[in-house]
């Protein structure tokens, strides 16, 4: 098809735009030695002023850590890891815990106003967001943060959480994700830096929605966040999570754990745009995200829902999933994974059916163009006792190029009778007659692959809270720069 | 676990055993092959991603010898029942005195394996056994090792038979195991339809681990349909391995009923332009079966397409397995594939476990899978009782009906009644309402 010069003006502008969030922000960092060992561990552990439960729990992780080997069951190829070349800390120098805002050091607002994250409360939308700021391995700011106590919900980095509620932190840490759990939780729970912890109070909805915005700027190190969201009976939460890296030549290893804890009557929602740097067009550099996401539906009538925008990383390792143990408690998945050039994802969920009438929806799209693979992979249990319990998963997938893979591995097992479960799949392309059909209309190839690819997402993009929506979908044409033409 | 940790493999011994009656060169370099595949791939654990749901430590445990006796009678009951010409082997072994080469009609031709011309010797080799564990063919390694004969048809060009051949293979005696093993080369359009019965003469306790291989050259049609019918205690393990190459026709289907445990492992590859390849089936479990149906379709070449339906009745404390896989090569552009397995659960001890898998590296294919679970609606039971029909008879009309969909899907019509008459048969023993 023949290009016209126009196009080819806007295609070279949006190559500019490809990774726009890919500067780096030069800030004197403090580290910790390279290297992993058990005195690292004691060092995190003192920069964050952590108890001695705390430290003795990093240590079994990693003791137990040594004991584990790397999965290698995932559809996915990369370099190994040298976990002994990793900065394991990393903290802008100025970092001496602000009280308030006025103290954060500026470039450090600056970097978060170019990735488009005002933190100054004035400059955000008039209350909507609250926002936890985190920077290689530390929560930098957190907005909103007075008006949320009043009302008893906590939001704050899990540092602090530490420090201040240890009794919440001890009652919940690792019983959604126990230690022992996977090779990169166990990495996570031995080394794990900063993130947000959230407790909403019973019967109470949160006024807010509640965001963090991880940021990896110093060099080969990795990020290992942790995440605990506990919502108390009756109540409800939105949770966001955004993510960028800087464009670098070298690989870097992000492995985080996210815990989701759901009382009775409890919703939690928790929406993700995953956009760290993918790598150039030839697979060098990105990173690697090994993410242990899980959510524990405790009381009865509880709800979870994960929504996912994945765009970014080289490798993405990512199973949120849903252990459905109230009755009548609801989980969803619904993701939209996007690989170009040679990216690979391995991605999907598990729904764990306990309780009795226990439902769960999976709607999983999978776009995969240039040299990537993209993999959904997915496992639906239902044990004996969950009478009644209802499932339905879709996946489909769209492949752009003949050099792509995709792929769709679900696991079903089903020990109930009365339990239905119900999966489809289905792998396409887009049709040239949808292409003709809009470049008919005006649109450049471009446009029309992101118009085409937009209606695929759709049912997925409609889960995501509005700011994150308009985001996203842009953050689709970005990605699929260059598969057409 | 504890199997691997042992220095020798299950069945190792009874390998160096069999290996004494194996006669002529050809036969024993091959053997020596099998087991070498055998030793390097290992007896199939948890963690073989293949196995996962088919646990063989009961199996790799038992102690079984070799089957010595090779005479019997055909269990006429237990069989497919259709009039045609029958081959029929005993614990492995070709018996002439059961079967009808005789009546073998013209064009078709079965050699005995100490007359195999150096082309059939390398039908053999085409089951491609790979060292890599994710496609290593551990049980298919020990059959190459242990088979003690072969039954090798071959149709000739542009021959099409109207009968049908009955393929019998009938296990006699207890603590015995052998190793059917089946090629049928069938020449350039030609066209031809094979039964396979899998029977135990007795109650006797053995371990069937059968090969079956299927060539088909450009333009041939195949029609290859299976019971699996072996006796209550046994053990039956097979892989049915099929080359499809161009506008050949392949339509396959396998109604498992009996054993212990089993597995239906069947490998399709599609070589060849305008090709078309059906792998259908049923299973029916009661007691405390394990029915394993393992599937892949391969397509190679560009603009062929595959169709899968399976379902499955599981009752009382049986498992279920289905996993099934259709791999599209980047070359394989125009493909078309469907897989569709359903299950319905009768007990609430009774299992399934389901993998329906898609790995697709070409872009320009329209690939669809699905799979369900569920039990019998009481809603339809209700509308056949409000008719004056009585519940047991309600719900074998409503079971029956919903695995006839798969059996429906069988392309021969004469064959596709009599495996009706089977399954109904079943259902008429084995379902029963226990409250």
């Amino acid at each position: 098809m023949s290009i016209s010069s126009e196009t080819v003006d806007q295609v070279k502008g949006l190559e500019a735009d490809k990774y726009k969030y890919g500067f780096v922000t030069d800030i004197e960092m403090e580290t910790a030695p390279k290297g992993l060992n058990e005195d690292i561990i004691r060092f995190i552990s003192e920069k964050k002023e952590e108890p001695d439960w705390m430290l003795e729990w990093r240590l079994k992780a990693y003791r137990h850590w040594l004991t584990m080997k790397e999965p290698n069951w995932a559809k996915v190829g990369y370099k190994k890891i040298d976990y002994q070349d990793l900065y394991y800390y990393a903290a802008p120098k100025s970092m001496d815990r602000p009280k308030s805002l006025d103290e954060v050091d500026p470039e450090l607002l600056k970097t978060y106003e170019k990735l488009g994250i005002p933190l100054k409360e004035q400059e955000l939308l008039s209350g909507v967001v609250a926002v936890d700021a985190v920077f290689d391995s530390v929560s930098v700011a957190t907005t909103y943060k007075a008006k949320l106590t009043e009302m008893g919900v906590i939001f704050c980095s899990i540092s602090e959480a530490v420090r201040e509620y240890p009794d919440l932190v001890k009652k919940y840490l690792g019983s959604v994700v126990p230690q022992s759990d996977n090779y990169f939780s166990a990495l996570n729970c031995a080394v794990f830096t900063d993130g947000s912890f959230v407790y909403v109070p019973k019967g109470l909805r949160c006024p807010m929605e509640l965001s963090t915005y991880f940021r990896i700027n110093a060099e080969n190190t990795g990020q290992f966040e942790r995440t605990m969201i506990i919502a108390d009976e009756g109540s409800y939460v939105s949770y966001l999570e955004g993510c960028t890296a800087p464009q670098r030549d070298e690989n870097q290893l992000h492995a985080a754990v996210v815990e989701l804890v759901a009382l009775k009557d409890a919703e939690i929602k928790y929406s993700t745009v995953q956009n760290w740097y993918p790598g150039d067009e030839n697979g060098a550099g990105g990173i690697y995200n090994f993410v242990t996401k899980r959510g524990a539906c405790r009381g009865d009538n509880s709800k979870i829902s994960w929504t996912q925008v994945e765009t970014g990383s080289a490798v993405t390792w990512k199973y949120p999933s849903c252990i459905l143990q109230g009755d009548n408690s609801v989980g969803e998945f619904y993701s939209v994974a996007i690989t170009n050039n040679a990216q690979q994802a391995d991605t999907g969920t598990k729904m764990i059916h306990l309780g009795k009438n226990t439902r769960s929806t999976i709607i999983s799209k999978g776009i995969s163009a240039g040299k990537a693979d993209n993999t959904y992979r997915g496992l639906v249990k239902i044990m004996p006792k969950a009478e009644g319990a209802r499932n339905f998963t879709q996946c489909d997938s769209l492949l752009i190029g003949n050099s792509c893979g995709a792929h769709t591995v679900p696991y079903i097992e089903s020990r109930n009778p009365t339990a239905r479960v119900e999966h489809e799949a289905t792998t396409s392309k887009i049709s040239e007659d949808q292409m003709f059909y809009c470049q008919q209309r005006g649109l450049s190839p471009e446009a029309a692959v992101s118009l085409i690819v937009n209606g695929f997402c759709k049912e997925v993009m409609k889960e995501l809270p509005m700011e994150f929506a308009v985001e996203a979908q842009k953050l689709i044409g970005i990605s699929l720069e260059g598969s057409v033409g | 676990m504890n199997i691997q940790q042992s220095s020798k493999l299950p069945f190792e011994e009874l390998i160096a055993e069999s290996f004494e009656g194996v006669t002529g060169d050809w036969h024993h370099e091959l053997c020596k092959r099998g087991l070498q595949n055998y030793v390097d791939v290992g007896w199939p654990g948890a963690k073989n991603e293949s196995w996962k749901y088919t646990n063989l430590n009961k199996l790799g445990s038992h102690s079984f010898s070799i089957a010595k006796d090779y005479s019997t009678a055909i269990p006429e009951d237990m069989i497919i029942p259709l009039d045609c010409p029958r081959l029929v082997l005993v614990n492995g072994v070709f018996n002439s005195e059961l079967s009808d080469q005789k009546l073998l009609p013209e064009g078709i031709a079965l050699t005995p394996l100490a007359n195999l011309s150096d082309y059939q010797k390398t039908f053999f080799d085409d089951l491609r056994l790979g060292k890599e564990i994710k496609y290593a063919l551990p049980l298919a390694s020990l059959n190459t090792a242990m088979f003690s004969d072969a039954l090798v048809l071959e149709l000739a060009e542009g021959t099409e038979l109207s009968s049908p051949i009955h393929i019998i293979s009938i296990g006699s005696g207890s603590q015995i195991t052998f190793a059917p093993r089946i090629v049928v080369n069938v020449g350039k359009g030609a066209k031809l339809d094979v039964i396979e019965s899998h029977v135990g003469a007795s109650s006797g306790m053995y371990f069937s681990n059968s090969v079956v291989q299927f060539n088909l050259q450009d333009g041939a049609k195949v029609g290859h349909y299976k019971l699996q019918n072996e006796s209550n205690e046994s053990f039956h393990i097979s892989l049915t391995k099929v080359l499809i190459k161009e506008r050949a026709f392949y339509d396959n289907f396998t109604i498992s009923l009996g054993g212990i445990l089993s597995r239906n492992e069947i490998q399709a590859h599609i070589t060849g332009s305008g090709a078309e390849c059906c792998v259908n089936g049923t299973y029916l479990g009661a007691g405390s079966q394990h029915i394993d149906n393992t599937t892949l379709i391969e397509h190679i070449a560009e603009g062929s397409c595959s169709r899968e339906v399976f379902k499955g009745v599981l009752g009382d404390r049986a498992r279920g397995v289905f996993q099934g896989k259709i791999l599209v090569h980047p070359d394989a552009q125009k493909t078309d594939g469907y897989q569709m397995n359903r299950a319905m659960l009768l007990s609430d001890q009774a299992e399934i476990n389901s993998k329906p898998e898609l790995e697709i590296y070409a872009d320009d294919v329209r690939c669809s899978h699905g799979a369900t679970v569920g039990e019998l609606e009481e809603e339809h039971i209700f509308y056949l009782r409000a008719r004056g029909i009585d519940r047991e008879r309600a719900r074998r009309m409503l079971i029956g009906a919903y695995i006839s969909d798969a059996i429906d899907e069988i392309r021969n019509t004469g064959i596709r009644s009599s495996i009706q008459g089977v399954a109904e048969n079943w259902l008429k023993h084995n379902l029963y309402e226990k409250k």
